[in-house]
């Protein structure tokens, strides 16, 4: 009888705890234990301030680290509903992509509007190390670690996930008729502005970009512009060097009547002396989106993604993928020991599916897959039985 | 409860017919694998083929194969026959036509050139060609009603050639910012494949467009080459995603066919495809270094 009095009254002690959280008074609960100090701060998240911290954490039991009642996205999209389905359109943030929101977002409390886990440009740049921030001239968004005056965030159509196409964005703070007065004499409609500009800063005044074009420097427009329209021939009569590279089964010779060599190549400003359009990877991936997206979508893929170069024949090959090389070859350049101790691979093992030789990419694919090592298929089983047969 | 249990046996079998059906890639598939076109011995293991010509008066398939450099014959029925090497001279031999005076017609991408072979005197003559002061790069090849016509790498082009090889008359979308990447000649009609619009054009054999076909975009990644039955329907080869897609006479998606990877009835990088005169279908599937030759179930 005893017994039961006791249980009846730990039952009941229970839900009063539940039903007071609930209706936001669990503070004097939660932070009997909880230093309640660690919670403050300018911006608090709504359900901290609302003191329902049971929205998040059960005050008991959970499978999730620090009581959570679910994982990271999931407990965030269980709020932020229209996120969980607009952070998926379109280019999508890393960290985003992987789930990832608290590697941006503070749970509880922050300094920083949007509960940032530090000040946005120091948060940006936490990951970004890459991008210089020495400029003798700077773009003024930028010199003043406004990133998102520019960027999305978390998601967006565009590539490097800026907030509108490129062009766009710029006339958005640079006036058509300041653009117009600053290309006077410009033969047509002034765009592209990337191709000469570089948006963050340069060492040249107007962010002009740092290496030229020789006839662009020697203001010798001529040399490109004499006949009018340009055409990928125009550039190879001076670097004829590259037209060899051109001559393969598979090029960067794109069908079009567009100058191909323009595609990647700026024909003004760069930032190296290739006068590539942004970075190697950038001016790849402004045509081959579909290649990235592939790439991080998959659970196992190839660290050396954006050194394109490595593997592949920028201009032209003769391999599929205008691969630099075999599927042997390329591979080598980096895991040099493969090969010797792994499956036999090379021209006297043939793939009997194909009568080809058996080569890295017979069994993985370097772009990325879901299977451990970038196997195509599982190593456990289904990948050798598509050729050991029982 | 008689109802309910009406209810439940008809969601049963619904769900089971559901069950049956066959997989949605190949659901609607009329084709069956029928040969390889494969040579003999195997040291002669094709490496890199990109295009296949077919005789019809002849009776043969001729494929070409870039990486040794030759043209490997086979009968119709797939018997393969013998290489032929043009004695070395072939570079980086990438598509090829045979002319009613029996002359052999090939792209050579190692030389960028339109290289003509006289079989009788073993001439072989490459030829650069030129349109308006630019130097073509040749890319596929056609030959119907004594003409040659060329696709130009650089401008997207179709050029038709007299014969001295100078451009007769040019086929092009005003409209595009692109060229095509593959095409074919049919009833004097010229039928080519704008790759960034997913569009089908339709020249008349002067050079006017007659009419265009938008084709289903979700259902294409890379379409590489394509080509048209006798119901008018499209089959378009889709080299990244391993797949052939046919689309009905106004470009409906109807379904699609064949998978990513090196198995049979797997395509790894495929490049041409084109029907036979005998109603079979043929795909150059040139990272698996064969040609798969279906034919309608």
């Amino acid at each position: 009888m005893k017994k039961n009095r006791l249980f009846i009254s730990a039952f009941l002690s229970v839900i009063a705890v539940l039903i007071t959280c609930k209706y936001g008074e669990c503070e004097s609960t939660c932070f009997t234990c909880h230093e309640k100090a660690a919670f403050e701060g300018p911006v608090i998240h709504r359900p901290l301030f609302a003191d329902q911290c049971n929205a998040c954490h059960n005050p008991h039991v959970a499978k999730h680290k620090g009581l959570l009642q679910k994982q990271q996205p999931e407990i965030c999209f269980s709020c932020h509903t229209d996120e969980s389905t607009s952070f998926t359109s379109g280019i999508v943030h890393k960290p985003v992509s992987e789930g990832k929101c608290l590697s941006c977002h503070s749970p509880h409390t922050s300094n920083t509007k949007g509960l940032l886990i530090k000040k946005a440009t120091d948060l940006c740049f936490s990951c970004h190390e890459s991008i210089s921030t020495e400029y003798k001239y700077s773009h003024q968004p930028f010199k003043k670690g406004d990133c998102s005056a520019c960027h999305e965030p978390h998601n967006s159509e565009n590539m490097l996930l800026l907030k509108n196409e490129s062009d766009d964005l710029c006339v958005k703070c640079h006036t058509k008729s300041s653009v117009k007065s600053a290309h006077r004499n410009f033969p047509s409609e002034v765009r592209n502005c990337l191709s000469c500009h570089h948006p963050h800063g340069s060492s040249r005044k107007a962010l002009v970009r740092n290496e030229l074009h020789q006839p662009y420097e020697d203001k010798e427009c001529d040399t490109c512009h004499a006949e009018g329209k340009i055409s990928s021939q125009t550039c190879l009569e001076c670097h004829e060097e590259i037209t060899e590279q051109f001559q393969k089964t598979h090029s960067h010779m794109l069908y079009g009547r567009q100058n191909s060599c323009a595609i990647c190549h700026s024909p003004h400003a760069g930032n190296t002396t290739k006068l590539l359009r942004g970075n190697l990877a950038g001016a790849c991936r402004s045509c081959h989106e579909y290649t990235f997206q592939r790439h991080t979508e998959k659970l196992y893929t190839h660290n050396q993604v954006g050194e394109c170069h490595k593997c592949h024949a920028l201009h032209g090959a003769d391999s599929p993928a205008m691969l630099a090389g075999d599927g042997n070859t390329i591979c080598e350049q980096c895991h040099a020991t493969q090969g010797q101790f792994t499956h036999p691979i090379g021209d006297k093992v043939l793939d009997p599916r194909t009568k080809m030789p058996m080569s890295c990419v017979t069994c993985h694919d370097p772009k990325g897959t879901d299977y451990k090592y970038q196997l195509k298929l599982s190593g456990q089983k289904a990948l050798c039985v598509q050729c050991h047969h029982y | 409860m008689k109802k309910q249990i009406e209810y439940s046996i008809g969601a049963m079998l619904a769900a089971i017919a559901i069950l049956l059906q066959p997989s949605a890639a190949n659901a609607q598939s009329q084709w069956k694998w029928a040969f390889n076109l494969a040579p003999k011995p195997v040291e002669l293991t094709m490496k890199s083929p990109t295009a296949l010509f077919v005789d019809e008066g002849r009776g043969r398939y001729y494929v070409v194969e870039s990486k040794n450099n030759m043209l490997l014959s086979f009968e119709k029925t797939g018997e393969y026959l013998q290489p032929f090497t043009a004695e070395g001279k072939l570079l980086a031999p990438f598509d090829m036509v045979r002319d009613k005076q029996g002359f052999i017609w090939i792209v050579e991408k190692g030389r960028n050139t339109l290289t003509k072979i006289s079989l009788k005197t073993k001439e072989v003559t490459p030829n650069t060609i030129e349109f308006k002061g630019k130097t073509v790069f040749p890319d596929r090849l056609e030959y119907a009603g004594n003409t040659l016509y060329l696709l130009d790498r650089a401008s997207g082009t179709i050029l038709a050639l007299d014969n001295n090889l100078t451009v007769d008359r040019s086929f092009d979308c005003k409209d595009c910012v692109e060229g095509f990447v593959d095409f074919k000649v049919k009833d004097r009609k010229v039928i080519a494949l704008n790759q960034e619009q997913r569009r089908i054009y339709t020249f008349t054999d002067d050079g006017e467009e007659e009419s265009t076909i938008d084709l289903d975009q979700e259902n294409l990644g890379f379409p590489r080459s394509f080509d048209r039955d006798t119901s008018g329907s499209y089959y378009i080869l889709d080299r990244h995603r391993g797949t052939v897609s046919v689309f009905n006479r106004n470009g409906k998606f109807s379904y699609s066919f064949l998978t990513h990877g090196q198995a049979q009835d797997q395509m790894y990088y495929p490049i041409e495809l084109r029907f036979d005169p005998w109603g079979r279908l043929c795909i150059v599937d040139q990272g698996n270094a064969r040609v798969q030759v279906y034919s309608r179930q």
